[in-house]
């Protein structure tokens, strides 16, 4: 019952690491990683009906995730709107000062 | 009565304390260091290491009166495991302590000479009292936890001492490569405490050495553990194939050389092995392993220290000798023959490198071609440097000659092989003493017009050490016949046996003899005679360097052992180190993804990709580190 | 002592959060200084009240917030490495005018770690370390005048929200295979490929939060360039906290024993072998402490791989035996940089001259961290070891003793640096008189010589403390682990 969900939380999952491993921007960055917690977020709901229907854990374990998310979303587009006004462009590959 | 054991130590920690927080404060008020302020801290931690003394031999004679002195609390525990700090007074710990506590006393008192005028002596004197501290700790230990923490200690303030004049690069990397390579062996150490702690959740002297005696001390640990405590010893007492530190060491002070690499530290392996020896006699295989490498270590030293020209190293190779008879009487089955030349050893080479120390203070040289004739402007120090010359070279009755006797009788008994080699290097011992001798102290002086070379007799401080260790050399090897009512080797009472060794057939011991004034006589020969002229000293040195060729070269290079593992050891670890830093910390890992790629064809395009920036090579070595975690933990699914 | 008392401890840190909020509202430097010294003295009789708790345990929030040995030992550590970094702070990053968001910042953070220490499940372990952890992509971002500082942040909070997600998915699948999300987990789990792989994923979220190989790139860059109270911070107090839920998670899996030890042990001797190696080639004294952070998280996980109740215990105990020295070791590194003096290594030459004490200080943090008997970092290699020879890995702890030897190599040359003759670097020694000599710090600010401020010294003061007396009286260390489990 569980394997259509695992399966489809996988290859989200999947995307978001391709696209954390490919992409240059780190806005696009940020929205892969938020693809591969939202795969999380599919498979605690899913296991959640298999596991205790009525306790409701993995539904409220998604929902926090969703919240933490978009926590560090914030935190993080001000994070790239310094950078970006210091370094001119949020593309990380042209952001290597701290190296060694 | 208690508190003795616990002052005998404590007295020089606090001393310690005390020179490091009057150094900080001075300094923190800016004033510098004066003579008078080091000259004062010499006096104050002298005082301390007599305390010692007088406190450990008050100890030992309240241990013959049958006095219970031994300590024991609870320091602390570690879940079910309780560490005690216990301390105790067996005969062999007396001895040892009284030693230690001699021979410190002895060097703090020629340091004051010796240092005299030296910067930053308030933090030598410091250190030194360190050092005396965490060697009486170690030897009154009662318990193996606490030996290995005074085992560090004693490695760490040795460390500190050797690379005193740490703006010489060669005493700083000294220094280093001494605790790094003592380290190696102290691995063994701490593993076989892990394993004791393992095997009998105990860590007392004796409840360990009852469980050695039980049957169930069998199979693959009991054969381990002695190797493993072994390997502290190879490492501490500068045994083959650990002892490359040793020589290097003597880049640290002459004083610190005499009493951290002649008579204390390097002791405290043979020490460990004498201590341990009930878990040694479990398993005799590992009794042959101490035999075999003792003697072979013995030889070879022996044989190097003929080549050297530096006096301070023709002393620490022949430490290094000495202490392999030591370990090969121990293995041997003759632990109180061993610990016997230990007792001897630790007077007349201490005696014998302050001699050396009271050159160098006198001259500025240190190297055979630079010295000669002194004997004339420093005959203290040359008489005194005789009697322990001969007492090295085992010429009766000087004290080595007790000792090493024993030592070659107990070899004799049961290793008639290595009783030949150590005669060998007796006789090589005696050569390389005499050499030393009559080139540094007969003849004339070397350089010509060199007005410093001619030296002058060193200061009463230096002077009255060098007399007090040549009585003791000279008496010492009485106490093998009687001291304090029974012979030094009962009073010891080491391991289970106690019975009386088999009595040295006299041919050997005239034999031990002769091969000992053989060899002084083939020094006279090769370098007495000669050095009776100036500027021909070394002309036998020549003469074997060009009889045995690039063989001399090998032996006087030390076996070319240092070479072997800087090629094998060090070279490829900085190579490593370079290579990390030179890939920036994460191109290596490119690599490693990139080898991947070409393993699955699919992934190239992304690796180019991956490689190009800083952060996504950091992004990609996490999902790198994912895969391994993963299949690290599906390859538990069975 | 019962109820909610035991969360006492926490709740100081909370009530600091909040005063460290009205902070930037108060005028006038003396006004939050006072507020600032006040919650210094909060943090500490939290921490007292927390060993007031030794040995006592309650569960809260129908299981989701524990209290037990494992949390009162880290209460004890985080509260007390909350009021030093607080007291280093005063004149440095405090004296800003940004002081109140850097203290808000510091404390929501620690309060975290403390919820992390606590958490009785995977939901309040992901919430708390998101907690823990978002607060300080603004602290090491927090030194404004230098861009490299955001470029730090950026990098570190990329790293760091990728790991989260993997950590998250690898929660989900766990959740999946057991069926519950309670700590400890059920330890007759049926071994599946879901679980395994959840526990892999797992392993690697937290390998990022303690910085073990390879997940650890994050460290030099936000330990060079941020306030060096933030790195001392940074190095010890989520680690401290992550190696604590990370235990409480393995715990009950020890029909899994031969799947994650056998990772761990993998990361442990990368870690230690990498850091080290690394540690050696650097010429700044914060690089040189991040990659030995590294080495020192390979070292606790040794004791992890070791998979029985000692390891884990050790694993505990060595972040906390470590953290003394290497907070420490960040005060030196912040007084070098008010002073003018610099923290490359050719700075420090001299050290030992010009300043004796700090010099001092530097060496007994040094042969702390390189495991010398009487010395913190001793007990902590220690029981790392001996729960790895028990646990049967005796390899692991012969690789772990061969690295800490070899780690000496670069610990004694910081030693032998400072107490090198002379030295090359312009900086005026303190004159005798004590009038201030000027100068420019590695970080380009015009500080003066001498003016770090008495509230770092005194915190320098008592990280050298801890170092000797934890090394020394061990039983503090080890007892407030020990008494509540009945060992």
């Amino acid at each position: 019952m569980t394997t259509p969900a695992l399966v489809l939380s996988s290859v989200l999952f999947a995307i978001g690491v391709f696209g954390v491993l490919t992409r240059r921007n780190a806005i696009t960055l940020l929205v892969s990683v938020e693809i591969m917690m939202n795969a999380a977020n599919i498979n605690l709901v899913a296991f959640s009906r298999v596991h205790e229907p009525a306790a409701m854990t993995g539904q409220v374990f998604a929902l926090l995730g969703i919240g933490i998310a978009a926590c560090e979303a914030a935190v993080g587009l001000a994070l790239i709107l310094a950078v970006r006004r210091r370094f001119g462009g949020t593309d990380v590959q042209s952001i290597d000062l701290l190296k060694g | 009565m208690s508190v003795v054991l616990v002052a005998i130590f404590a007295v020089p920690l606090l001393v310690c304390a005390a020179l490091f927080v009057g150094a900080a404060v001075a300094s923190r008020r800016g004033e510098i260091p004066t003579r008078g302020w080091g000259r004062l801290a010499g006096w104050i931690s002298s005082a301390g290491a007599l305390t010692s003394l007088v406190l450990a031999v008050t100890a030992l004679l309240s241990y013959r009166a049958g006095v219970d002195v031994s300590v024991s609390a609870v320091w602390f525990h570690v879940g079910d495991l309780e560490v005690p700090f216990s301390l105790r007074l067996d005969g062999l710990q007396a001895v040892m302590a009284v030693v230690v506590a001699a021979v410190a006393f002895l060097v703090h008192l020629y340091s004051v000479g010796y240092m005299h005028g030296d910067r930053d002596v308030s933090v030598y004197f410091a250190e030194l009292s360190l050092f005396t501290a965490a060697m009486l700790l170690l030897v009154l230990s009662s318990n193996f936890f606490l030996l290995y923490v005074a085992w560090e200690l004693v490695g760490a303030s040795s460390y500190l001492l050797i690379s005193f004049y740490f703006e010489r690069p060669a005493a700083a990397a000294a220094g280093k490569k001494a605790f790094l390579t003592t380290r190696v062996g102290d691995l063994g150490l701490l593993i076989a405490l892990f394993a004791i702690v393992w095997q009998t959740g105990s860590l007392d002297y004796d409840a360990v050495f009852a469980w050695a005696a039980t049957p169930g001390f069998q199979g693959a640990w009991a054969v381990a553990i002695p190797l493993l405590v072994f390997a502290g010893a190879v490492g501490k007492s500068a045994q083959f194939p650990l002892h490359v530190w040793l020589p290097d060491a003597m880049e640290g002070p002459t004083p610190v050389s005499a009493l951290i690499h002649a008579a204390t530290m390097v002791a405290a392996g043979v020490y460990l092995v004498a201590r341990a020896y009930p878990l040694f006699e479990a398993a005799p295989v590992s009794l042959d392993v101490v035999a075999y490498i003792g003697a072979f270590t013995a030889l070879m030293s022996a044989t190097v220290a003929v080549t050297q020209s530096d006096i301070k190293k023709v002393l620490a190779y022949s430490t290094i000798s000495q202490l392999g008879f030591m370990m090969a009487a121990l293995g041997a089955g003759a632990p109180e023959a061993g610990v016997f030349h230990l007792f001897t050893h630790a007077w007349f080479k201490a005696l014998l490198f302050l001699g050396a120390g009271s050159v160098i203070h006198a001259t500025g040289r240190q190297t055979v071609q630079e010295l000669g004739g002194l004997v004339r402007t420093m005959p203290v120090t040359a008489w005194t440097f005789a009697v322990g010359g001969l007492a090295l070279a085992g010429i009766p009755p000087f004290a080595g000659f007790w000792s090493k006797e024993e030592v070659l009788g107990s070899l004799l008994a049961h290793q008639p092989v290595l009783a030949a080699a150590l005669l060998v290097a007796s006789f090589l011992t005696a050569v390389y003493i005499g050499r030393l001798f009559f080139l540094v102290f007969l003849g004339g002086p070397r350089l010509a017009g060199d007005v410093r070379a001619r030296g002058h007799e060193s200061p009463w401080v230096m002077a009255l050490p060098l007399l007090v260790l040549a009585t003791a050399s000279l008496v010492s090897g009485f106490f093998g016949a009687g001291f304090l009512g029974q012979r030094l080797q009962h009073f010891l009472s080491i391991g289970a046996a106690g019975a009386e060794p088999p009595g040295t057939p006299a041919w050997f011991t005239a034999l031990a003899i002769a091969v000992g004034v053989a060899g002084l006589g083939a020094a006279w020969l090769g370098y007495g005679r000669s050095s009776q002229r100036a500027g021909e000293a070394l002309g036998f040195d020549i003469q074997l360097r060009s009889t045995l060729g690039r063989a001399y070269g090998v032996v006087e290079r030390a076996y070319l052992v240092n070479e072997f593992y800087g090629r094998m050891v060090v070279g490829p670890l900085v190579a490593a180190g370079r290579f990390l830093w030179l890939g920036v910390d994460g191109r290596v890992i490119d690599r490693a993804v990139d080898g991947l790629a070409r393993v699955v064809p699919g992934l190239g395009g992304l690796v180019r990709r991956v490689q190009s920036g800083e952060v996504r090579d950091y992004l990609a070595a996490v999902a790198f580190g994912v895969i391994f975690l993963v299949a690290l933990a599906l390859g538990g699914l069975r | 002592m019962t109820g909610l008392l035991l969360l006492l401890p926490k709740a100081t840190i909370g009530i600091a959060a909040l005063l460290a909020l009205l902070l930037d509202s108060l005028s006038g430097g003396r006004a939050r200084r006072r507020v600032v010294l006040a919650v210094v003295v909060l943090l500490s009789a939290g921490a007292v009240v927390a060993m007031v708790g030794i040995g006592r345990t309650g569960v809260f929030l129908e299981g989701a917030l524990v209290v037990d040995r494992f949390s009162i030992f880290a209460d004890i550590v985080l509260l007390v490495l909350g009021a030093v970094v607080a007291l280093a702070a005063l004149n440095g990053v405090g004296s800003d005018k940004d002081a109140g968001d850097f203290y808000t910042l510091f404390f929501l953070s620690l309060a975290g770690a403390s919820v992390l220490a606590s958490a009785g499940s995977l939901i309040m372990v992901f919430l708390a370390i998101e907690l823990a952890l978002i607060p300080t992509f603004a602290l090491v971002a927090f030194r404004a005048e230098d861009r490299r500082s955001f470029e730090a942040a950026l990098k570190y909070f990329l790293l760091s929200v990728f790991a989260s997600a993997i950590m998250l998915f690898g929660f989900s699948l766990v959740y999946g295979a057991v069926g519950t999300v309670a700590l400890p987990l059920p330890g007759d789990a049926a071994s599946s490929g879901l679980l395994l792989a959840g526990i892999g994923l797992t392993l690697a979220g937290f390998g990022f939060k303690i910085a073990a190989f390879p997940f650890h790139q994050w460290l030099p860059d936000a330990f060079e360039v941020s306030h060096p109270e933030v790195a001392a911070f940074l190095a010890v107090g989520p680690k401290l906290a992550a190696i604590v839920a990370l235990v409480r998670i393995l715990e009950g899996l020890a029909a899994q024993n031969g799947a994650w030890t056998s990772a761990v042990a993998g990361i442990a001797v990368l870690s230690m072998v990498w850091g080290n190696l690394g540690a050696f080639r650097q010429r700044r004294l914060p690089r040189l402490l991040a990659y030995s952070a590294i080495a020192h998280a390979g070292y606790a996980l040794v004791g992890l791989a070791g998979g029985g109740a000692r390891g884990m215990d050790g694993a505990v105990v060595y972040f906390a035996a470590y953290s003394a020295a290497v907070v420490g070791a960040f005060l030196v590194v912040g007084i070098l940089a008010r002073g003018g003096i610099g923290d490359s290594l050719g700075d420090i030459v001299g050290l030992g001259r010009r300043r004796p004490l700090v010099a001092a200080a530097l060496t007994v943090f040094m042969i702390s961290m390189v495991g010398v008997p009487l010395f913190a970092g001793f007990w902590g290699k220690f029981s790392v070891f001996l729960g790895a020879v028990e646990g049967g890995v005796a390899w692991l702890a012969v690789v772990g003793v061969l690295n800490s030897a070899m780690s000496f190599g670069y610990y004694g040359n910081v030693i032998r640096l400072m107490y090198l003759e002379g030295g090359t670097d312009a900086t005026p020694p303190r004159s005798a008189a004590g009038a201030p000599a000027g100068g420019v710090s590695a970080h380009g600010q015009t500080v003066v010589a001498g003016a770090e401020g008495w509230g770092i010294r005194v915190a320098l003061g008592v990280a050298v403390a801890f170092t000797m007396l934890l090394g020394i009286v061990p039983g503090i260390l080890f007892g407030a682990l020990g008494v509540s489990a009945g060992l």
